[in-house]
Parts: C-alpha cells; structure tokens; sequence
C-alpha cells in the first residue's frame, strides 16, 4: 500500500493517519501482516460511521436491486461500482477518498475521485498540499530570464493514477514573468501534448503580486520571487484505457512552458521551453484499493 | 388522513435515499471548513480509534478505502 512507504513523512509533519474501511477486523489484520501495515486500519463494519459521513456508496444496492436495468444505474455502476455486475458483499462500501484534518477535525482539504478506478497518488497529495512529493530527481533547465526545475510526484504510475508534475520557477534577479489576469504579455502556462487516456486538469496558479511599470504607468500580475505551478495529470483507469497501456513499460509526457519575461528596461520575446517526464507504468491491481 | 400524509412523506424520504441518481462525489460527506463526525472503530489489532485519538498534533489524514478484501 503506498500509504505505508509515507507513513514517517506524515508523522514528521506532524498528521496522524488512520484508514477506514467496512471490512471485518479480521480482514483488516489479514490485510496489515500481508503489507506490514504500521497504522490503524479501522473496521466499520456495518457502516454506521461511513453512512454518518454521508459517503456510502449506494450503487452496488441500486445494481443488485429493480432497477439494475435503467441505464442511468448501469453508467453509475460502471463509473463507482465496477465494469462487470455489482456483488453482494460491495453494499456498504464507502467512496474512495482522503479527508485532510486539522487538530478541531475540521476539513482543511478533501480528495475524492470521480471514477472508482482513479487514485490521488499520496505523492501527488502531498505536492499539491505544497510538499515536495515522492522525492523524484528533477530536470533543470535554465534560459536567459529564469531557472525551471520539474519533477513528478510519482516515477511509477498504474492505470487509474492521477498524479502531479510540479514546476519550480526562479525568475533571474530583476526579472519578472506574467501571471493570470495580465493583458497585453504572455502569461506563464504549461502545454502539455495531448496524447490518449492522459488528461491535463487546469494548471494551480499561486497567488501573484502586482508590478507598477512607471513609464507606461501600467500595473500588471506578476511573479518575481520563486513560484510553483502544479500540473495535475489523469492516466486514465477504463477497460480502453488499460488495454492502450497494457505491455507498455514507461509512458513520456511532452510539453513546454510558455512565458513572457520582462526587466524594468527590456521586455524579451515570449518563449517556450520543451521539457518532457518518462514515467514507469505499473500494472493496475484491479479492485485493489490504494 | 393525517396518518395517510404521514406515511406519504415517510416513503418519499425512504424513496429520496434510495432512488437512482446521478452521483456528484465532490458534494458527499463533510466539506472543506466543516467538522467531521466523530467515531469510535477498532482497528486489526483490536484497539479502539476515535476522531481525538488518530490526531497528531497538526491534524490526521483521513483515508476511506472501498475495501482490503477484494
């Protein structure tokens, strides 16, 4: 379970972890000796306190029962259930998913999937909670105007994975890049190359800060201090998916980062750095949680 | 008549919870900001875990698996 390999990073951190699940405690301790599993794997076992977080997943009773032939329960069943037919013993599962508390149990993050067989990496988490990921070597590239160092939260992926691609950016001393809401420059984006059942989600901007350009009197969004953007990217789990994946060893992602860096005297032209990520594939475990 | 009312609205929230609809997971369960209900669960080792238990002393993660069985 990739959740033991962090389980000291998060206690470093400072956060207890605990894993909840309807399973019996005699299937929870069968699981934890068979992954050497350090942390408390709690056993709800007739779902009261999944049903009391509001997230029991109803699709196995609505599968198994009258309506198991109307097509909207046939698409929830492929989507939160499984491809093949709902089982008995699935009623009373929970939907997958990762509540990040503070000390009061209030919710100060949340990640649940929109399909059964897509998983937030914990890597992947803990970059976009701002932490440095699965501590996989980065590339560093450097231009005129600015140093990039990329990296993923993840070297290996299964099908299913959603996972982070961070990009630290140092802007060289003096220069300044555009941020979202600039007009008139080309704001930093990251392009990634469309390729099958991998998807880009839309890029997390950090908050920026507003530069006065006196001769033009002009104020624009802008980063000059060093800023991470975070690239979340989707490999997707279906039946297709896996079959397009199946008997590959890595996958490359392709893409550039597009910017507009400007000094207080020289405005360069806009540029693209081609950067790319090989990734190992993983076989997916089906029906294995985490 | 009263009773026939009564009975009316009891199977429409019966109905409300069990009938087919599209699921959004992103509205279930507690949302950012709010609190989450408390438990009391044992884990594999027959300890029990509450909500206060589980808390480092920054917070907890908080992780709900489909299952470790199958």
């Amino acid at each position: 379970m990739e959740l033991q390999s962090r389980v000291n990073e998060l206690r470093e951190k400072g956060l207890g972890l605990a894993v909840i699940s309807y399973d019996s405690p005699a299937i929870m301790a069968a699981f934890s000796k068979q992954h050497s599993i350090t942390f408390p794997m709690l056993s709800d076992q007739g779902s009261a306190t999944i049903k009391r977080y509001g997230i029991l997943n109803p699709v196995p009773e609505w599968g198994l029962g009258s309506d198991k032939d109307n097509p909207l329960v046939q698409a929830e069943v492929q989507k939160y259930v499984s491809v093949n037919r709902p089982r008995a013993d699935m009623v009373g599962m929970s939907f997958p998913g990762t509540f990040i508390l503070d000390r009061q149990g209030r919710v100060t993050s949340r990640y649940f999937e929109d399909f059964y067989f897509e998983r937030n990496t914990v890597s992947s988490i803990m970059m976009r909670l701002g932490g440095k990921g699965g501590n996989v070597t980065g590339t560093k590239v450097s231009t005129g105007q600015l140093d990039v160092t990329t990296y993923p939260s993840d070297s290996a992926i299964a099908p299913g994975n959603r996972l982070a691609i961070a990009f630290d950016i140092t802007p060289h001393a003096g220069m300044h890049v555009y941020a979202p809401g600039a007009k008139n420059y080309r704001v930093i984006a990251l392009n990634l190359t469309t390729q099958p059942f991998i998807r880009a989600l839309p890029v997390k901007y950090p908050a920026s800060e507003v530069y006065f350009f006196k001769p033009l009197n002009e104020r624009v969004p802008v980063y000059q201090k060093p800023f991470t953007l975070v690239q979340e990217v989707v490999f997707e789990g279906t039946p297709q998916a896996q079959a397009a994946f199946r008997g590959k060893e890595s996958v490359t992602i392709n893409g550039t980062l597009e910017y507009q860096a400007c000094d207080d005297k020289i405005c360069y032209n806009p540029a693209s750095v081609p950067l790319s990520w090989t990734l190992a594939l993983r076989p997916l475990v089906v029906e294995r949680p985490q | 008549m009263k009773l026939l009312t009564y009975t009316s609205i009891v199977l429409a929230l019966v109905f409300a919870q069990t009938l087919p609809q599209k699921i959004d997971v992103s509205k279930l369960g507690p949302q950012v900001g709010e609190r989450v209900p408390d438990f009391s669960l044992k884990d594999q080792s027959g300890k029990t875990w509450t909500l206060q238990s589980i808390m480092g002393p920054k917070g907890a993660w908080l992780v709900f698996i489909r299952s470790a069985d199958w």
